[in-house]
C-alpha cells in the first residue's frame, strides 16, 4: 500500500492521475478496501445495491462527499443512484426543514454519512443504490471527483 | 455504565467551554439526568418518587373564559358539571401561562371549560423579542433564558429551578394543571405559534391533568430534566413532531394518554432514566410507567431514542406507520446506548399507515400553511420508518418484549438491527457510553418471550408480514415461547432463532445484505429524495395471507 501510495503521489506531483494497479481497476486516490458486495434488495427486482468500503490509497486526505459521487455506465453516461457512507441505517437529529439557522454541522453531517473526510490508509463505509430496469445500461463504475472506482458483478 | 465517570468527567470539562449543545430534533441545551452531577461527572443514588394526582392541598387557582359558563352549562348533569359550577365563581385567570405566574409550589391550577390559546404568550416585549426571534431559528436556549422569556418557545412554561446553578427544583415545584370536567371540554389550541404547548422543564412532581392538547410546532407536552412527573388523561394531536415527550428525566408516568395525528411519534419517553444496571425484576428498575396508552394515527406510536428503563404495559400502538421504536441512534441524548426497556401486555397491530406514497409526499412537499386541509390528510411523517412495522428495537440492549399481542403488520412484527456506535455520534455531557473502538456495542441481550404473534386477542389470526426479523448482529439476543395462530411456530428472518434458554445469540457482526439495503433508506428526504433506491420501507407491503398453521418446532 505504501508504494502504492508514493506512486500516486508522484503521479499526482505531474498532474497526472493514478492508474489502478490492475487487480481492483480503480484510478486515483480511492480504491475499494475489499471487493464490494452488489446485491438486489428484498422485494425491489428492480433495485441494486452496492455496499463496500473505501480506501484513501494516497498521501492527502480526501473529503468525500456522497452526493458527488456519479455512477456512470460503459459509455460514461450517468446513471442515477443515491449514496450515503454508512454501512447501516441512521437518522438524521434535525427533521427536514428544521435545521438551524446556520445549517447542519459538520459533525452531524459526517455521522449521518452525507460527507467524510477520509485520511490516508483509512477506509470508511459506502452504500450507493440505483434502479435498473430491463433493457437499461447498468452503471460499471463510481466517479469520485478523486478517480474512479470500478463496480463488478 | 459507571465505567462512563472517566469521559463524563473529561465531558463536563468540555462542556464548561461548549454550551450549548444540541438534543432531541431541535436545538436544546445540554440536558442532565436528575441523578447526574456533572461537576463530578458521577451518576448519584436514585431518588424521588412519581407524583399523584391531588384532590386537595396549596392554592387553587381557577382559569376560565368568557364562555365557560355556557360551556358547564352544556355539560351533562354530575359530579364533573357540579364542581365546574361550584369553582366558576373562584375564577381569577383568563389564561393558564398567567396563573402558573402566580402559583407556587404545590398549588392546583385548575381550568375550567374552554377553548385556551394563550394568546399573550404571542406578543414579545421589548426584552424578550431577541429570543422569540431566535425560537423562530430554531436557536438553542438556556434554561436562564426560558425564565427570562417563558413564552419565547413555549405557550405556558412551568419552570421550577430559579435563577441559580444547582439545576434543582426550588421555585415551582409539585404544580398540578388540571382540566375541569376533562379532556372533552378543555381545549389548549397551539394553532403552531409554539415550539411546545407546554413545557415543564425542572418542575419536579408536575401534574398534567383531564386536557386536550393540539398544534404545537413541535411538542404539545415537553418534560425536560425533572425528576417525578405525571402526564393524565390528556388527548395530544396533530403537533408537528411529538403529542407528549420527556427527555433526561425520571419517575415519570403517562397514564391513559390518547395520542394521535403526530407528525413524529404519539408519546416519547426520550434519554430515559439511567439508572445502575439492568434488572428487570428489581422494583426500582424501571422509572417511567406508560399504561393505558392508546397512540395512533401518528408516523409512530411510541419512539424513544436513548428509551432506557421504560416499563410500558397494557397499551395500544395501533395504525402508525410503526407501532413502537427504540433507538440509539442520535447524538446528544443522554443514557446511550439504549438499554433496558421494558413492553409487556400490549396490543401492538395494524401499524401500516402509509405516509409515503407519492401523493402523500406531493401534499407533504408543500409549506405547512400551504396545505389544505389538514385535518383531512394523514400526519406529514419528520423522520423515516419502516411502514408496517410493529416493534423496531434499533440499537437496543437488553430489553424485554413479552406477553405482546402483535398482529397484523404486514412488514415486521418485531424487528432489531444493530446501530453502530459511531452512529451515534457524540454526548458531549458525559451521561453515554460512545466508545468508537467498540462499534459491536449494541443489539445483545433482548428477549422476545410469550407474545402472541398474528393473533390477535379473540384468538383470531391476523398475520404480520413476518412475525420475526433480524439483521443478525449481536449476541444473547433470544426468542422463546413466542406463538402463532393456534400455537404454531412464528415466522422469522433467520429462518431459525436462537431461544433464551440456551443463552440467546452467540454474538456474529451480522448479515451485510440486510444491514446495507437498510443504509438505503437512510436517503430518504421527504424534499428531494422521497423515494430512494434499494430501501422498500417506504412502500406499504401488501396486506399477508393467513398462512397454514405449522406446528411448534423451535
Amino acid at each position: 500500500m505504501r508504494r502504492r501510495a508514493l506512486a500516486a503521489l508522484a503521479l499526482a506531483a505531474l498532474g497526472l492521475s493514478a492508474c489502478g494497479d490492475g487487480r481492483d481497476e480503480s484510478s486515483g486516490r480511492l480504491r475499494w478496501a475489499k471487493e464490494p458486495l452488489v446485491f438486489t434488495p428484498e422485494g425491489l427486482p428492480g433495485d441494486r445495491v452496492l455496499s463496500g468500503r473505501i480506501e484513501n490509497d494516497s498521501l492527502r486526505p480526501v473529503r468525500l462527499v456522497a452526493k458527488e459521487l456519479r455512477l456512470l455506465d460503459a459509455d460514461g453516461r450517468r446513471v442515477d443512484g443515491s449514496a450515503v457512507l454508512l454501512e447501516s441505517f441512521a437518522h438524521q437529529l434535525y427533521p427536514p426543514g428544521r435545521e438551524p439557522a446556520g445549517g447542519v454541522p459538520e459533525s452531524e453531517r459526517i455521522r449521518l454519512g452525507v460527507e467524510a473526510r477520509l485520511e490516508p490508509g483509512k477506509d470508511v463505509p459506502l452504500t450507493i443504490a440505483w434502479r435498473e430496469p430491463p433493457g437499461s445500461r447498468p452503471p460499471v463504475t463510481i466517479e469520485t471527483g478523486s478517480g474512479t472506482l470500478p463496480i463488478r458483478r | 455504565m459507571r465505567g462512563r465517570a472517566l469521559r463524563a468527567v473529561v465531558g463536563a470539562a468540555v462542556i464548561s467551554i461548549c454550551l450549548p449543545a444540541l438534543a432531541l430534533g431541535h436545538a436544546e441545551r445540554t440536558s442532565y439526568f436528575p441523578n447526574f452531577d456533572p461537576s463530578t461527572g458521577e451518576f448519584g443514588p436514585v431518588t424521588g418518587s412519581a407524583p399523584k394526582y391531588r384532590k386537595s392541598g396549596g392554592n387553587e387557582l381557577v382559569v376560565c373564559k368568557d364562555d365557560s359558563a355556557a360551556r358547564i352549562a352544556s355539560m351533562p348533569r354530575g359530579a364533573k358539571r357540579l364542581r365546574a359550577e361550584a369553582l366558576l365563581p373562584a375564577c381569577a385567570y383568563q389564561h393558564i401561562q398567567a396563573a402558573v405566574d402566580a402559583a407556587v409550589s404545590d398549588d392546583r391550577i385548575l381550568v375550567l371549560p374552554g377553548t385556551y390559546r394563550e394568546e399573550p404568550s404571542n406578543t414579545a416585549s421589548p426584552e424578550c423579542e431577541g429570543l422569540y426571534q431566535r425560537a423562530r431559528d430554531h436557536g438553542v436556549f438556556s434554561y436562564e433564558d426560558h425564565l427570562a422569556c417563558p413564552n419565547a418557545a413555549n405557550a405556558i412554561a412551568v419552570l421550577g429551578d430559579g435563577p441559580d446553578p444547582d439545576r434543582a427544583c426550588d421555585r415551582l415545584c409539585n404544580l398540578q394543571i388540571e382540566g375541569v370536567g376533562g379532556r372533552e371540554y378543555v381545549t389548549l389550541e397551539g394553532e403552531r405559534a409554539k415550539l411546545n404547548l407546554v413545557r415543564a422543564d425542572r418542575a419536579d412532581g408536575f401534574v398534567l391533568k383531564g386536557l386536550e392538547l393540539v398544534h404545537s410546532d413541535f411538542n404539545n407536552v415537553y418534560v425536560l430534566e425533572t425528576n417525578g412527573f405525571r402526564l393524565e388523561d390528556l388527548e395530544t394531536h396533530d403537533s408537528r413532531e411529538y403529542g407528549a415527550l420527556s427527555f433526561a428525566s425520571d419517575h415519570g408516568v403517562y397514564n391513559r394518554i390518547e395520542a394521535y395525528r403526530n407528525g413524529d411519534s404519539g408519546v416519547y419517553p426520550g434519554s430515559g432514566p439511567e439508572r445502575p444496571g439492568c434488572s428487570p425484576e428489581a422494583a426500582d428498575n424501571y422509572g417511567i410507567e406508560i399504561k393505558n396508552v392508546d397512540s395512533h394515527d401518528n408516523t409512530i406510536g411510541y419512539s424513544g431514542t436513548a428509551g432506557n428503563h421504560i416499563y410500558a404495559h397494557d397499551n395500544k400502538f395501533h395504525d402508525n406507520a410503526t407501532g413502537i421504536t427504540t433507538d440509539s441512534f442520535a447524538s446528544n441524548h443522554p443514557g446511550m446506548p439504549q438499554d433496558c426497556a421494558r413492553w409487556e401486555r400490549n396490543e401492538i397491530y395494524s401499524n401500516n399507515l402509509d405516509l409515503f406514497n407519492d401523493e402523500h409526499d406531493a401534499y407533504c412537499k408543500q409549506a405547512p400553511e400551504d396545505r389544505e386541509d389538514p385535518e383531512d390528510h394523514p400526519t406529514c411523517p419528520t423522520f423515516q420508518v419502516p411502514v408496517g412495522t410493529g416493534i423496531l428495537i434499533a440499537g437496543g440492549n437488553a430489553n424485554i418484549v413479552g406477553d405482546n399481542y402483535i398482529y397484523d403488520n404486514w412488514r415486521w412484527g418485531t424487528a432489531v438491527l444493530w446501530v453502530p456506535a459511531a452512529l451515534r455520534g457524540d454526548d458531549d455531557s458525559g451521561q453515554s457510553d460512545n466508545d468508537v473502538f467498540n462499534q459491536y456495542d449494541t443489539s445483545h441481550d433482548n428477549r422476545y418471550v410469550g407474545n402472541r404473534m398474528g393473533v390477535r386477542p379473540d384468538g383470531s389470526p391476523d398475520p404480520n408480514g413476518l412475525d420475526h426479523w433480524w439483521d443478525e448482529e449481536g449476541r444473547g439476543n433470544c426468542w422463546s415461547g413466542n406463538t402463532g395462530p393456534g400455537g404454531s411456530t412464528p415466522t422469522s428472518d433467520p429462518l431459525l432463532l436462537p431461544k433464551c434458554e440456551n443463552g440467546g445469540s452467540i454474538f456474529t457482526p451480522g448479515n451485510p445484505v440486510k444491514q446495507a439495503s437498510n443504509a438505503t433508506c437512510t436517503m430518504w428526504n421527504p424534499r428531494d429524495n422521497t423515494d430512494p433506491p434499494g430501501c422498500s420501507w417506504f412502500t406499504q407491503p401488501p396486506e399477508p395471507e393467513s398462512r397454514p398453521v405449522l406446528p411448534l418446532g423451535r
